[in-house]
């Protein structure tokens, strides 16, 4: 092939042919170069976060044993606490094992009690900070026994001896003008006890079918 | 005059290195550094995908574990709210049974004591945090010569006393609560109120 004879000829065939060349690279390179380089971005994107993550598990495993370690220390201190110092119902009642408390240490120190009326239970105060339901509720009698300013002060400093997570939040000593020698004694006491789970949510129920009718009137 | 007897199509160069052998060269030369730019290009791009293989496989091992940890971590945390819980029921407690043994010890000889009430509200205390906030009223009787000395003995001694510095913030007679017995002239009976401080749950 030659070119051709004219100056100018030849030089809107050079001209062309670069016109050609450019078209031709920009295609190459949005069909096969473009595509190509996007696929290996998105596999070092990929890597890096393969990368990260397991950075991220191997600092967390190295953790994992003391994790542990914490974990169990700490169940093992909410199991003690929850058996010896959390009320449980005995079948379902609170105020028969409170009764018999009340009564028993009231006993040691010559304490008469008179009466142990139920007050029920109430929800804690404090709301935890990230909103899930509290772990306990405090269950409160209202007490009354007659006795001696010293056997009253016996009778708290047992009952918060044995359980330092009784709160004694109410207390009323009252003398008596025909018996100084003995006071009337109120107190209203409180226990922490567990709060039951939150139910779970009910699973969504069809409604059902109406019922075939029958031959009644 | 110049005359050319030479044709154009017989012209030679006078380079050593003819033109046509030259774009042959250049243009091969730049086919072999494209492939090897492409080779150089797929070789990596193979090794960045082995790598990803490996680590994909790194991560099918230790995900579960990563998992299990992270599991056991949100766990913890929970049970530490708990204990964050109980522990602060029982911080907000006030233990009374040292409080009415210091009072017993803090009585003057002169006084009688004819009622003692405690009572408790929650308040809302700084930051949400709920506080219980106790007050002990006292009321009692005590002779009348000296009665004021009486009194504000045992208000100094629910201040200063080992068992209340910690605890009482305020110590006040209400108005008209120091007044004549009615059931005898000889005597006088007066009303304390001890403010404790607030005890937060926490």
């Amino acid at each position: 092939m030659k070119l051709p004879a004219t100056k100018r000829e030849r030089v809107l065939v050079f001209i062309m042919i670069g016109v050609g060349i450019v078209l031709l690279g920009y295609t190459i390179f949005q069909i096969g170069i473009i595509p190509v380089l996007e696929a290996r971005k998105k596999t070092e994107g990929e890597l890096e976060d393969y990368k990260e993550k397991l950075a991220k598990a191997r600092k967390e495993l190295s953790f994992a044993a003391q994790i542990g370690a914490e974990y169990n220390a700490v169940s093992a201190q909410i199991g003690k606490l929850s058996a010896e110092n959390v009320l449980h119902p005995i079948l379902g009642s609170y105020l028969v094992g409170v009764t018999e408390t009340l009564e028993e240490m009231a006993r040691q120190v010559a304490l008469k009690v008179e009466d142990v009326q139920e007050v029920g239970l109430q929800d804690f105060p404090a709301k935890k900070k990230d909103g899930s339901p509290p772990a306990f509720r405090s269950y409160a009698v209202q007490a009354s026994a007659s006795g001696s300013y010293e056997q009253t002060v016996a009778f708290v400093k047992l009952l918060e001896e044995r359980n330092p997570y009784v709160c004694v939040t109410e207390l009323r000593i009252s003398g008596q003008s025909d018996n100084p020698e003995r006071h009337r004694v109120s107190l209203r006491i409180e226990w922490p006890v567990e709060a039951p789970p939150e139910p779970a949510a009910a699973p969504a129920v069809p409604p059902a079918p109406p019922a075939a009718p029958t031959g009644g009137a | 005059m110049h005359i050319n007897l030479i044709l154009d199509t017989e012209a030679r160069s006078a380079s050593p290195v003819p033109l046509n052998v030259l774009i042959r060269i250049i243009a091969g030369a730049l086919v072999m550094l494209v492939l090897l730019a492409l080779f150089s290009f797929y070789s990596s791009y193979r090794g960045v995908q082995q790598e990803v293989n490996f680590a994909k496989d790194d991560w099918r091992k230790t995900g579960p574990k990563y998992e299990a940890a992270i599991h056991r971590r949100t766990e913890l945390a929970q049970k530490n709210a708990i204990l964050k819980e109980i522990g602060g029921w029982r911080a907000s407690r006030l233990e009374w049974g040292r409080q009415l043994e210091g009072l017993r010890t803090a009585m003057p000889d002169p006084i009688q004591l004819t009622e003692l009430r405690v009572s408790q509200v929650v308040l809302a205390g700084s930051n949400n945090v709920p506080a219980r906030a106790f007050e002990m009223r006292l009321s009692g009787r005590t002779p009348a010569a000296q009665a004021e000395e009486n009194v504000n003995d045992l208000r100094q001694a629910l201040l200063s006393k080992p068992a209340f510095t910690q605890c009482v913030e305020a110590v006040t007679i209400p108005a008209g609560a120091f007044r004549q017995d009615p059931q005898g002239k000889n005597d006088r009976v007066f009303e304390l109120v001890c403010k404790y401080a607030q005890r937060r749950f926490e």
